[in-house]
């Protein structure tokens, strides 16, 4: 056990006074992420480490370090006791096989360590090359650094890579939102858009059961799951919206059905965020993608909302959702077959550019208040 | 919970698994092992194959595999190697789909029509044989329709064409269910454990001893005589020994029950809500039907929150929404969301039946105003 991890963080250094207090929910988030894991979390000067863990987890710790909120990057180095002879041998076994260009770049927060930074890297260097004929130094543009850092405590930490991690803020710092959650593409992307920025989630999902599939719902589950491991777990709130689809589709013009949709789970969810304590609605709404995602549309559901409604993706293209979509491994469940919209009762020619007025005429034609209340009443709270 | 979707799977024979528990926990050993308990495991396999040869004939013998899907693989890549290939358009994805992967891959393979039941048009089928036909598949009991075709006779009549071909028939919803008499003209037959009480993972492909030249598709230690590799699943096969003998020993009796199922079923749908696409003639146990203009698929959760659960040949899916086999049998789309398929076990109630029909007829009124605004 003589490898450790250290963990590096970013913007939080811009925080003046509430530094201390976005520190400590980082800290808090990430002995949550590792928390199945045996290992011991400790502060050191700017960063953490994680030490005495089992090494064949390493991977799966840096995995879930990945996902949290605020960490801005995390090395996997080797931990030596500090006097040369050690720092050499280490340092050569880390070069072991590789090839191309490195230098070595020694940092000595021991002042009393023997030798100077300058002469350790030297050393080290010059050992690395008589046992490595495939490489060659390099101190401008190496391949790899051997990074040395020789700390108080009488151990020196090597490592060559630095792997990047989510960046943002620690989650929690910047409030709660409930984000609306389907089984497309978007959503989840735009829940971990938010958590990157530290905002804690919960979720609300629409089903529309028998006439959505217990898949779907299933599928909305794995994906919640998903954007959960960005914000230390979530909580779902799942509601049945049979009832208000079959309303309006019995009540109302059937080009109105997904403007009149939008609007009742706009409502719902201000609702359940208002009873929650949480401070925004966010949805992954992409201008024009589709004909609930006109600025028309937009501004029909919008004009519902009291609270902030916060798009994170507005502006982006599909393509792009998808790449975010991809790497924080959400896309493949969102591509699976199962509608999570019941089009048993979708229009042909759902209006593109609602009115505003006539879709509140529409919505006339309804027990708006009596809907919602039902389906408040039959919420499903999955923790996950 | 009323389960009418026993062509899916069936729950497990609990005494059967009573009766083989020992082979997990006491005699557990491998049937290859030269020591006794190896002999005992080799024994029960051996007695299993005198049970299967004794039910399917002397002149027939089983080789067990993991599943009905290995089974029709394994006689399919056995045979299509040279000259064509010739199957229905009704069968099952396990034969279906290696098939059609050889014909996109260059090969001849011929797939026969069917009629509006599910069944083979058997004309259709004779009509593909030719001098260089290798191998022939047909389904015994369509799995969506419960539609029989007569495998002995077509096996016949595709003999009289071209003798040295190799006739291959699906059994996996037709053993237990309907008489499976095989005769002389069938060379392999596919069966699978789970769909009559046995466990999933279980299969068995009944070969005429006089067909040499089967190839084994899993290679391995040799077991079952070179032709199917790997360690025995021993308890497995014991379950589907007794669950096999069961199903001969009460044939009559259960197959008087479903039968009178499947009427009390169909005598209660409502056919104004419901076409149904078995014919009459088809296997009691499977019974497809359509709310025309309706979600199949909607009906089924409908159902399931009335602790009912059946079968669908639809999903809300974007990918393959329709059943294969019935878009094949010609039926339009307005059936084809429709489709829901029940299908009986020897024990299930005469009273789950009626309501279960009842369930069906008010749930699609129920659907049918909802999606009309009746």
């Amino acid at each position: 056990m003589n490898k450790v991890i250290i963990i590096r963080w970013g913007e939080i250094h811009l925080k003046g006074k509430n530094r201390g207090i976005f520190e400590k929910m980082l800290e808090n988030n990430i002995k949550h992420a590792i928390k199945d894991f045996e290992c011991t979390f400790k502060k050191i000067s700017g960063r953490y480490l994680i030490k005495d863990f089992e090494e064949f987890y390493i991977e799966d710790i840096m995995n879930k370090l990945s996902k949290v909120s605020g960490v801005h990057s995390a090395s996997v180095c080797e931990l030596v006791k500090s006097d040369i002879e050690h720092i050499i041998e280490k340092s050569i076994e880390i070069c072991k096989g590789r090839s191309g260009t490195f230098k070595v770049d020694t940092k000595r927060a021991d002042k009393s360590f023997p030798i100077l930074s300058v002469e350790v890297s030297k050393k080290v260097g010059g050992e690395i090359l008589k046992s490595n004929k495939d490489l060659k130094v390099d101190v401008v543009s190496p391949s790899f650094t051997v990074n040395i850092d020789i700390r108080e405590s009488g151990e020196t930490l090597i490592f060559t890579d630095t792997v990047k991690m989510m960046g943002g803020m620690p989650s929690g710092a910047s409030g709660k939102g409930l984000l609306m959650i389907s089984g497309g593409i978007d959503s989840p992307v735009a829940g971990y858009m938010m958590a990157k920025r530290g905002m804690k989630l919960e979720a609300v999902h629409f089903h529309s059961y028998p006439y959505t599939s217990e898949q779907a719902k299933e599928k909305v589950i794995e994906l919640t799951k998903a954007v959960g491991e960005y914000t230390g777990g979530i909580k779902l709130y799942v509601v049945s919206f049979t009832e208000i689809q079959e309303a309006i589709h019995r009540c109302c013009k059937e080009e109105y059905m997904i403007t009149l949709m939008r609007r009742f789970m706009m409502k719902i969810s201000e609702k359940i965020a208002r009873n929650n304590g949480l401070q925004a609605i966010i949805t992954g709404e992409s201008l024009g993608q589709v004909a609930s995602q006109t600025i028309e549309s937009i501004t029909s559901s919008n004009s519902v909302a009291t609270m902030p409604v916060l798009r994170p993706l507005i502006a982006f293209d599909k393509i792009d959702i998808i790449q975010i979509s991809e790497k924080i491994g959400t896309y493949e469940t969102s591509i699976l077959p199962y509608e999570d919209c019941c089009t048993v009762f979708l229009p042909k020619h759902p209006l593109i550019k609602p009115n505003l007025k006539k879709v509140e005429i529409e919505e006339g034609n309804l027990d708006v208040e009596g809907l919602i209340n039902n389906a408040l009443n039959n919420v499903e709270i999955i923790e996950l | 919970m009323i389960y009418l979707d026993n062509a899916a799977t069936t729950k497990v024979n609990i005494d059967a698994v009573k009766k083989a528990e020992y082979l997990l926990f006491d005699e557990f050993y491998n049937p290859s092992a030269k020591y006794h308990g190896g002999i005992t495991a080799q024994n029960v396999i051996k007695q299993a194959k005198n049970t299967f040869s004794k039910v399917f004939g002397a002149n027939f013998e089983a080789i067990f595999t993991s599943c009905g899907t290995e089974s029709d693989n394994t006689a399919i890549y056995s045979y299509t190697k040279r000259g064509n290939a010739v199957t229905t358009l009704g069968e099952h994805s396990a034969v279906f789909a290696p098939l059609d992967s050889i014909m996109k891959s260059g090969g001849d393979v011929r797939f026969a029509k069917i009629n509006s039941d599910g069944s083979v048009n058997v004309e259709n089928l004779l009509s593909l044989i030719d001098n260089n036909t290798t191998f022939v598949s047909v389904v015994h009991v369509n799995n969506e329709t419960g539609a029989i075709n007569d495998i002995n006779s077509i096996a016949k009549r595709c003999k009289e064409k071209n003798p040295r071909l190799v006739f291959h028939s699906d059994g996996v919803q037709a053993f237990g269910k309907i008489s499976v008499k095989l005769s002389n003209y069938i060379d392999l037959y596919s069966l699978s454990a789970h769909k009559i009480g046995g466990l999933k993972g279980v299969g068995a492909l009944i070969k005429n001893k006089s067909l040499k030249s089967l190839k084994p598709y899993i290679i391995g230690g040799g077991q079952e005589n070179g032709l199917r590799s790997g360690t025995e699943n021993v308890f497995g096969i014991n379950v589907f020994e007794t669950v096999l003998l069961d199903k001969i020993v009460n044939f009559d009796k259960n197959f008087k029950h479903v039968t009178a199922l499947k009427e009390e079923f169909l005598s209660k749908i409502d056919k104004t809500l419901f076409k149904v696409i078995s014919s009459d003639n088809s296997s009691p146990y499977v019974i497809s039907l359509s709310a025309v203009g309706l979600k199949g698929e909607v009906l089924q959760h409908m159902l399931e929150k009335d602790g009912i659960f059946v079968g669908t040949g639809s999903a809300c899916s974007a990918k393959n929404p329709f059943s294969r086999v019935l878009k094949e049998a010609g039926y339009d789309e307005k059936v084809l969301n429709g489709i829901i398929r029940i299908s009986f076990n020897s024990d299930t109630q005469l009273s789950d039946v009626a309501f279960t029909s009842q369930k069906l007829n008010e749930n699609a009124m129920n659907l049918k105003r909802a999606m009309y605004n009746l």
